[in-house]
């Protein structure tokens, strides 16, 4: 039988760097996770993709074990890559910092299609193009 | 008092990511979001009903971080996030000055005895035992550091352990590389090993070693310091190392410098797809696989160094 569900949480974190500061502490801590043993399969798993922020969605079962799933990394990170940019535009209203082909962004739509919880590929582009529009990158 | 400031935010699912890089780049440390709860007692579904469509996203902070400033750029940054994702992509919830409120204990309130091999138990000091005749009850606190023996890697550690204390010519001079508690350095010393030496780069770990080498009565025989692995000298009959697979590779000199001629190791924490990559490494270093265990994504290598 499965075991049962008690919470879940997703977590944006440094690949390799979890330690029992927040976020990792409130939010597993009040579950009952032993945070420790969280931080260090965390890092084990993502130590390869040190410097990047890593999703990572956390399952507490009722008998205080955890499993934990990686993600890819959030489009904001692959659309910086993608326009060789290292930062988006701090005023991104009046600011544009850069431009990305549609090709690129249909391209992470693609890649991150399996973690959005979009129904199809059109929703999933539309979101990347909107994180690409909020960080002051234009579209063309 | 160790304290940091956060600020929560309403949004729809397809802006976090637009939010994440929001956050970070004004130096958040990370953000939870997505959180479920599906009471005491847990939801059995498989799979779990789909999340809703808005989340509230908390996003962290240094305590240097100045709350006022981030509210304002937040609520500055909202045309935006509408203009990209419709309106009412996210509204101001709150902004937190927090502090630890034992996040780090709180599991305690889950840790109970457990047995781990046929003979070792492990318990916290606040929960009572009962012991059988032949158990060996190690009493583990443990504070900031790791090792309670409900981790895989742990228990995998303690139970190849037990299985070579039973042998004959069972190990003297034990040396635990990382051993934060001092959970296999203490069971090596109360299976019979006559010295311990426990060290770890975390000064925490090395106070927290000593007080449960302590409380389990074995402080004569355990020792617990704060020296890298490179400055130690001497043999020791047995190398315990539950790191990581990069750490015990980056290590392995040191390792095999410190073992004595048909010396046994036992190195874990080990992701199992990583673990022919660590005994191809130690096996450069003279130092053979005897035996390999599993559990879950987890590995254990009892190894040996060659007798020459």
């Amino acid at each position: 039988m499965a075991k049962k569900v008690v919470a879940q949480i997703k977590l944006q974190i440094p690949a390799g760097k979890a330690n029992p500061s927040p976020p990792v502490g409130p939010a597993l801590g009040q579950h009952g996770v032993n945070i420790m043993e969280f931080c260090k399969a965390f890092n084990a798993r993502t130590a390869p993709q040190e410097g990047m922020i890593i999703p990572v969605v956390i399952t507490v079962y009722a008998d205080r074990s955890f499993t934990f799933i990686t993600k890819t990394p959030p489009a904001s990170i692959l659309l910086l890559k993608a326009a060789g940019l290292e930062k988006g535009s701090k005023t991104p209203k009046r600011e544009k910092c850069g431009r990305i082909p549609r090709a690129k962004v249909e391209e992470i739509a693609k890649l991150k299609m399996v973690d959005l919880d979009v129904k199809d590929l059109a929703a999933a582009i539309k979101t990347i193009e909107g994180t690409a529009r909020s960080m002051g990158l234009e579209v063309v | 008092m160790t304290r940091w400031k956060s600020i929560t935010v309403e949004t729809r699912r397809e802006a976090v990511d637009a939010l994440t890089h929001f956050f970070l780049s004004r130096g958040s440390l990370g953000m939870a979001y997505d959180e479920r709860l599906f009471g005491p007692h847990g939801d059995p579904a498989d799979p779990l009903p789909p999340p809703e469509e808005t989340t509230n996203l908390t996003a962290y902070f240094p305590w240097e971080a100045d709350l006022h400033d981030l509210k304002k750029a937040f609520l500055d940054f909202l045309p935006v996030l509408a203009e990209s994702f419709g309106p009412e992509s996210g509204a101001f919830v709150s902004a937190a000055e927090i502090t630890d409120f034992g996040w780090a204990e709180k599991w305690k309130e889950h840790f109970k005895p457990r047995k781990i091999g046929g003979r070792l138990v492990v318990k916290p000091s606040w929960e009572p035992y009962a012991s059988a005749p032949g158990e060996i009850v190690l009493t583990i606190d443990p504070g900031q550091a790791f090792g309670t023996g409900s981790h895989e890697t742990t228990r995998m550690c303690l139970q190849l352990l037990e299985d070579l204390f039973e042998a004959p010519a069972a190990p003297r001079r034990v040396l635990d590389i990382g051993t934060g508690t001092g959970i296999l350095g203490i069971a090596a010393a109360m299976l019979g090993a006559s010295f311990v030496l426990g060290i770890d780069s975390d000064p925490k770990a090395v106070e927290v070693a000593a007080e449960n080498a302590k409380a389990n009565g074995v402080e004569d025989r355990f020792e617990s310091s704060f020296a890298p692995l490179s400055t130690l000298d001497g043999a020791y009959d047995l190398v315990l190392a539950n790191l990581l697979a990069e750490i015990l590779i980056d290590l392995k000199q040191g390792i095999a410098a410190r073992c004595a001629p048909g010396a046994h190791l036992i190195l874990s924490g080990i992701l199992t797809e990583k673990c022919g990559w660590v005994e191809e490494e130690l096996e450069a270093e003279g130092i053979r696989t005897v035996r390999r265990k599993t559990d879950d994504q987890w590995s254990a290598l009892l190894m040996r160094r060659e007798l020459r």
